[in-house]
């Protein structure tokens, strides 16, 4: 179950129809609506974490499936970018993208549950 | 002042929710009916069949569709509605909905289809009495729940064709999306539980559409493709699984085999509604499908017209949608552009309403399209690429062999005595090519004529060609299936003889294949020039750079059967699909007309043009084609202008603009900080 910690950028034709259908998925996650997982930009992760995320998610359409064709491919582009600045920043936020269509709540869930035991392990390896 | 004109919609699966929405945004008011007690239709209850990519089912619209139809302030939904009565004359029609009479000018019906009933029309299939046998749509229901990975079977076969292309049980018509649906579920499934061993049983593979031939060759390399469908599934004695027992027509061997789980494809019935039908006045054909309706103004749509794929159906309600504007009057339909001589396509649009322009080529964007003929340039609202059969580049046959499509080819086969005509053996397989092959062998009548259809899968998932199949059957002609080429000679043919197992040889006077088609290069760049292979570009700079096979627009759930990146453009016929049929050709053509016929809202995305440094950068990233360099006198220098017609308010080019001068009305970096900062306040 995700917590207020993460924050969560949906685009208008995928993630939030996702959350709509299937709000659970999600849990208490704060949501920000985007028009197109191409909206996002680097400078909306830095804020999302400055505001006190410890994890960024943005929930863009699988490959072949966005109306603006790249928007998923670019999100990924400047969550790396993002995710890059924070390390260098010291921070440990956990920046995830999520590909799924609207109706693949089973999509967004195993990114998920990769992406949170991920980031278990790496606090599991982190030197004491 | 007059009130708006309302029109019903009865059925809000993917073709009422389409036609519904087309109503709204054309101006009318819309009452959306459906029985149940939810929106969505039967594809509701499907799930993604996406694995790295998107599958293309278009199942995922559904959910976009049911959000805009709540939003959209001209729809009125009604659920758990039963239409009883259609009452008053023709301009003034009065809509029964129990104890409720609303005035409609229209009524729209797309009530949709049911699921065969595989239990009592094949019991011998064991659903219902067989442990592990279930329908493939149960199936998927327990692989998106997890419980399938939970505790995976060893193996899984799906069986196609139960309850259709059946004449024992007088179903005999194909179901068309069922082999899609299975071999689509099927990835799936491998994408995420690899161990399952699969295989699939089938009469023929069926597709509902472009790409079928890269999915049958995926599913060739994950799982067991096998032609011959079971004569019955049983218990296995003593035991509880399954037993498949069926005769491989490629082969001719007998087997029965222990699977864990068997899932049957449930072919498409028809609807049946008496009181809806005698209200509406429907008539129906032999299958019980809809054929239409001795009421004025009573539209059909989706797949009570017959079988169809989700985005068949949602096509197929805004085309509906888009005809009864036009008969309400409600839309003003302006010049189309025809690119690619097509009198078939310039005569429907005539019927729409429109004013068909044949053209050279476009230029402009959405909203200010001009047309060049070869006297004018000519406003336009939209253009229609029409990729003709006759400029297709085809690829060399093997010696000895004509091309099906040609005046040798095809044009001799009628008179010859013993013609052989091999299908999708040297070529993507082609559904044209399969209707053409049919119609040939049904006109050669001729006493002394004789003729043999070699293929690996005959196609009849069109209305009408099992029937066709059936008919060239009787007339003598034989369909024999083959996995691979026969080897090819002057006048002869070699093959191994499925059923036997023998060496054949086959005289014949003519031999006939469909070639593969193609566009040409030529073709392609001239598209891309249009920007339609989805990412813009400065006019025709540098096309070389990019391989040719990249230049074809883009296949999106979003874009439908004929749109493009581009608003206002969309291109149908070969240059779409090389192997659409007639029919599907026919269903872009219509599809394409239907967009065109109402203006979309306009974009979000505005450019400052003080703060603009005219980089190019959105003009170049743009994937609709909406940002355009114009002068600006005040400032006298060129800026960024954004189309509004163009543009889908994606928001890319506000997030690349390196000046940030582009500002999107509802999600600026300011609103989107100012709710991240709200958000977590709460």
């Amino acid at each position: 179950m995700l917590s207020k910690d993460t924050v969560a950028f949906l685009c208008a034709n995928g993630g939030q129809l996702l959350d709509a259908a299937y709000p659970e998925v999600l849990g208490d996650a704060v949501r920000v609506p985007i028009p197109c997982a191409s909206r996002l930009d680097v400078v909306h992760v830095l804020r999302a974490v400055e505001q006190g995320a410890r994890r960024v998610l943005v929930v863009a359409c699988p490959a072949g499936n966005c109306r603006s064709m790249v928007g998923p491919d670019e999100a990924e582009r400047r969550l790396h970018r993002a995710a890059a600045l924070l390390r260098e920043a010291g921070s440990h936020a956990q920046c995830i993208l999520a590909r799924a269509a609207a109706n693949a709540p089973e999509d967004l869930r195993s990114t998920l549950a990769a992406s949170l035991e991920d980031a278990a392990n790496q606090i599991e390896e982190a030197p004491a | 002042m007059a009130e708006i004109p309302r029109a019903a919609v009865i059925g809000a699966g993917p073709a009422g929710l389409a036609a519904a929405l087309k109503l709204a945004d054309g101006g009318l008011r819309v009452l959306l009916l459906d029985a149940e007690d939810r929106l969505g239709g039967s594809p509701f209850e499907f799930g993604c069949k996406a694995t790295d990519r998107c599958a293309n089912c278009y199942a995922c619209l559904t959910l976009q569709q049911i959000r805009d139809v709540q939003t959209h302030e001209s729809i009125e939904v009604v659920t758990a509605a039963r239409v009883t009565d259609l009452t008053g004359p023709p301009d003034g029609r009065v809509l029964h909905i129990g104890d409720r009479q609303e005035p409609v000018s229209g009524v729209i019906v797309a009530t949709g289809y049911r699921l065969a009933e595989v239990e009592t029309a094949r019991p011998d299939y064991g659903l219902g009495a067989v442990p592990g046998v279930g329908t493939a749509l149960e199936l998927e229901k327990r692989f998106r729940s997890g419980s399938l990975g939970d505790s995976p079977p060893r193996t899984l076969a799906f069986v196609q064709c139960a309850g259709s292309r059946d004449s024992a049980i007088g179903r005999d018509y194909c179901s068309r999306v069922c082999c899609t649906y299975a071999l689509r579920l099927a990835r799936a499934i491998h994408h995420r539980i690899p161990e399952i061993e699969m295989t699939l049983f089938y009469q023929d593979l069926t597709p509902a559409g472009a790409g079928f031939d890269a999915l049958v060759a995926e599913c060739e390399s994950i799982m067991a493709l096998r032609r011959g469908l079971p004569a019955k599934v049983y218990q296995e004695p003593g035991g509880a699984r399954p037993i498949v027992c069926r005769a491989d027509t490629l082969t001719g061997r007998i087997s029965e085999e222990p699977y864990d789980e068997v899932a049957l494809s449930v072919g498409l019935w028809a609807r049946e509604d008496p009181e809806l039908e005698s209200v509406l006045g429907l008539a129906k054909d032999e299958h019980g499908f809809y054929e239409g309706s001795s009421q004025h103004r009573v539209l059909l749509a989706g797949a009570c017209r017959g079988p169809m794929s989700i985005g068949e159906a949602s096509e197929d309600g805004r085309v509906a949608a888009a005809e009864l504007l036009r008969r309400v009057g409600t839309t003003v339909r302006g010049a189309v552009a025809i690119i690619g001589e097509d009198e078939h396509a310039e005569a429907v649009a005539r019927r729409e309403g429109f004013e068909p322009v044949r053209a050279r080529a476009m230029s402009g964007v959405a909203g200010a399209f001009i047309a060049e003929t070869d006297e004018a340039a000519v406003p336009v609202v939209g253009g229609i690429f029409v990729g003709r059969r006759a400029d297709a580049e085809e690829e060399p046959l093997p010696p000895h062999v004509r091309s099906l499509y040609s005046k040798s080819g095809y044009g001799k086969a009628q008179s010859a005595r013993r013609v052989a005509i091999l299908l999708d053996f040297w070529a993507p397989y082609s559904r044209i090519a399969h209707e053409k092959a049919l119609e040939l062998a049904a006109s050669r009548t001729g006493e002394k004529q004789r003729t043999w259809i070699l293929c690996r899968h005959a196609f009849t998932g069109e209305q009408g060609l099992e029937a066709l199949m059936t008919q060239v059957r009787e007339s003598g002609t034989a369909i024999i299936h083959l996995p691979e080429a026969p080897e090819v000679e002057s006048g002869l043919l070699t093959y191994v003889d499925p059923g036997m197992g023998k060496r054949q040889e086959l005289k014949v006077d003519l031999i006939v294949a469909a070639p593969s088609l193609g566009p040409t290069s030529g073709q392609l760049l001239d598209l891309d020039a249009h920007h339609l292979n989805g990412r813009a570009r400065l006019g025709a700079a540098h096309p070389t750079e990019t391989p040719v096979e990249e230049l074809q627009p883009p296949s999106n759930p979003h874009l439908g059967l004929s749109g493009t990146p581009r608003e206002g453009i969309h291109v149908i016929g070969w240059l779409r699909d090389p192997g659409a049929s007639r029919e599907a050709a026919r269903r872009a053509e219509a599809a394409a007309l239907a967009d065109l016929a109402t203006p979309r809202q306009g974009g979000r995305a505005e450019v400052d043009p003080a703060k603009c440094a005219i980089c190019l950068t959105c003009i170049r990233a743009c994937p609709h084609s909406a940002p355009v360099a114009i002068y600006d006198e005040e400032r006298e220098r060129d800026v960024s202008f954004i189309q509004p017609e163009a543009c889908v308010s994606c928001g890319l080019c506000v997030s690349l603009c390196p000046a940030s001068a582009i500002s999107h009305s509802n999600h600026s970096d300011e609103s989107i900080a100012r709710n991240l900062e709200e958000l977590h306040a709460e």
